[in-house]
């Protein structure tokens, strides 16, 4: 009986399968002759048992419908992906990124080591190699949806910092919205958020057009863009997400929050102050 | 690297796992889809991080708990564990071989039902911590070191979480089984309580008579 202390500490990592095997000969030449510790030791084979099968009886099995949510996230990221390799392929010279600038200036060092090892005008050298590489990159120079979702992210996290702008315009939001030729939609339900209207506006740019609507949440300002999404396709810049049973995109910009959403090929996005998730929750409560 | 579309048909293998692990942790079916389908969704991306060969089990409940921990709780868990220690006193859970042998096997078998149905109350009102934890170990049978990389914490806070969990759990259902009537009074009022209830009385007096005669 006097072992019993030191084999009760013994007897959870032993069920565990954790402990060391000259432990569990000990614990399980002492249970042999302790019936208290041998009932422990059932006791706790039951109780791992009991759990397993109350979790396992009560989770849901997973649906169809949870199934092909995942099968379409699934394609949604693989597509995003895709279209996220093919657009740092394409980037234009004048934005090289880190990927890029790296191991070009590696090149570039190991080209004037070189030539000045060979004792040749060095300059010479380093500028044929930035020309090479600059001319390389501007093949595939295109005017690409990437510079166009950056350019917006840009301007939509600029118009969050100045709002509300002098030049809003204080009206109720026009119906239908004048967002883009073509189409008409209706502004996201914020008011069931508790957002609180203060005006809307109409920024655009060469690539995009968008409607700015701008709202007040307790202490926090929430600016909402509607944009045509298949322009400005947001969702390459941001991270996929599922909020309120919706897909929904992510990130943070310029130190703000943005969250967008798309139904029927209009695409809203939102940012704020508040948290990505919060951000995420707001707009898909509020867009249908 | 692994294929997307491999990756993925492993992944979805995992899915009664996660799903049944999610639905613990948010202890609501549309929270916890929504939980997987994150999950799943960062699975993909991070497809890169993954080890062929490797517990995919193990590495895609660790994404379901950060995300679960940074998306739904964060905050929370500091405070549940903090009141935690004063909800249940520290004394060890201390029961007869008697109690134990009735709990685990009670003369009617329609009690059994009943004091499962209760460990699984008890399984969700345990703070997420001690929770999780237990249900990793115990129903997806991970082993401690998996635990212990699947909530980032050493082995011995694991260890020490699923001491204090399962101890909860237990005091619950020696509880119900007492007001079931599988355990007479005496197990609960007598020498039990005793141990529960009396130990720091028992100390101080202890002390005091060890005062007094030295």
């Amino acid at each position: 009986m006097k072992d019993c202390c030191r084999i009760n500490l013994w007897i959870e990592p032993y069920v565990d399968g954790e402990l060391s095997p000259d432990r569990v000969l000990e614990v399980e030449s002492h249970s042999e002759s302790c019936p208290s510790c041998a009932e422990t030791i059932r006791f706790e084979h039951a109780l791992r048992s009991s759990l397993k099968s109350v979790v396992q009886t009560a989770a849901p099995e997973p649906s169809a419908a949870l199934m092909g949510r995942l099968r379409r996230a699934g394609a949604i990221e693989r597509q995003r992906m895709a279209a996220a390799s093919r657009a740092s392929r394409s980037l234009p010279a004048g934005s090289l990124s880190w990927r890029a600038v790296l191991p070009l200036s590696a090149a570039a060092a190991a080209v004037l080591v070189f030539g000045s090892l060979r004792s040749e005008p060095a300059g010479t050298a380093l500028k044929n190699t930035v020309n090479e590489a600059s001319s390389a990159a501007s093949v595939s120079r295109e005017p690409d949806v990437l510079t166009s979702a950056k350019d917006f992210l840009d301007q939509l996290a600029e118009s969050y910092q100045r709002s509300p702008e002098p030049t809003l315009n204080r009206d109720p939001p026009p119906v239908p919205m004048p967002t883009l030729a073509g189409f008409s939609m209706s502004a996201p339900e914020m008011q069931s958020v508790r957002g609180v209207w203060e005006g809307w506006s109409q920024p655009r740019s060469r690539n995009w057009r968008a409607t700015s609507l701008h709202y007040r949440l307790g202490d926090h300002r929430v600016v909402v863009w509607v944009y045509d999404s298949q322009r400005v396709p947001l969702r390459i810049m941001l991270e996929p997400r599922v909020a309120k049973n919706k897909p929904v995109f992510v990130g943070i910009h310029e130190g703000y929050s943005v969250a967008a959403v798309e139904s029927h090929g209009v695409g809203y996005a939102a940012t704020t102050d508040l948290s990505t998730s919060e951000a995420a929750d707001l707009l898909a409560s509020a867009v249908h | 690297m692994i294929k997307a579309s491999e990756f993925e048909t492993e992944a979805l293998q995992q899915l009664p796992s996660l799903l049944s692990v999610a639905t613990r942790l948010t202890r609501r079916k549309s929270d916890s889809e929504d939980l997987v389908q994150d999950t799943f969704v960062k699975a993909i991306r991070a497809r890169s991080q993954y080890q062929p060969g490797t517990n995919m089990r193990a590495w895609l409940l660790k994404i379901l708990t950060n995300t679960f921990i940074n998306r739904y709780r964060r905050g929370v868990l500091e405070r549940n564990i903090a009141e935690e220690a004063t909800t249940y006193p520290l004394a060890d859970g201390w029961m007869s071989t008697a109690s134990m042998a009735a709990v685990r096997d009670p003369e009617s078998a329609a009690l059994r039902p009943m004091l499962e149905a209760e460990i699984g109350k008890a399984l969700d009102d345990l703070p997420e911590e001690f929770r999780l934890a237990v249900v990793l170990s115990d129903v997806e049978d991970l082993s401690y070191k998996e635990i212990s990389d699947v909530m980032g914490c050493p082995i011995g806070t694991v260890m020490s979480r699923l001491h204090r969990g399962r101890r909860m759990l237990k005091a619950r259902l020696f509880e119900h089984a007492h007001d079931l009537g599988i355990l007479g009074d005496e197990a609960q009022n007598g020498q039990d309580s005793d141990r529960l209830g009396q130990a720091p009385v028992d100390l101080e007096q202890y002390r005091s008579r060890k005062a007094r005669t030295a």
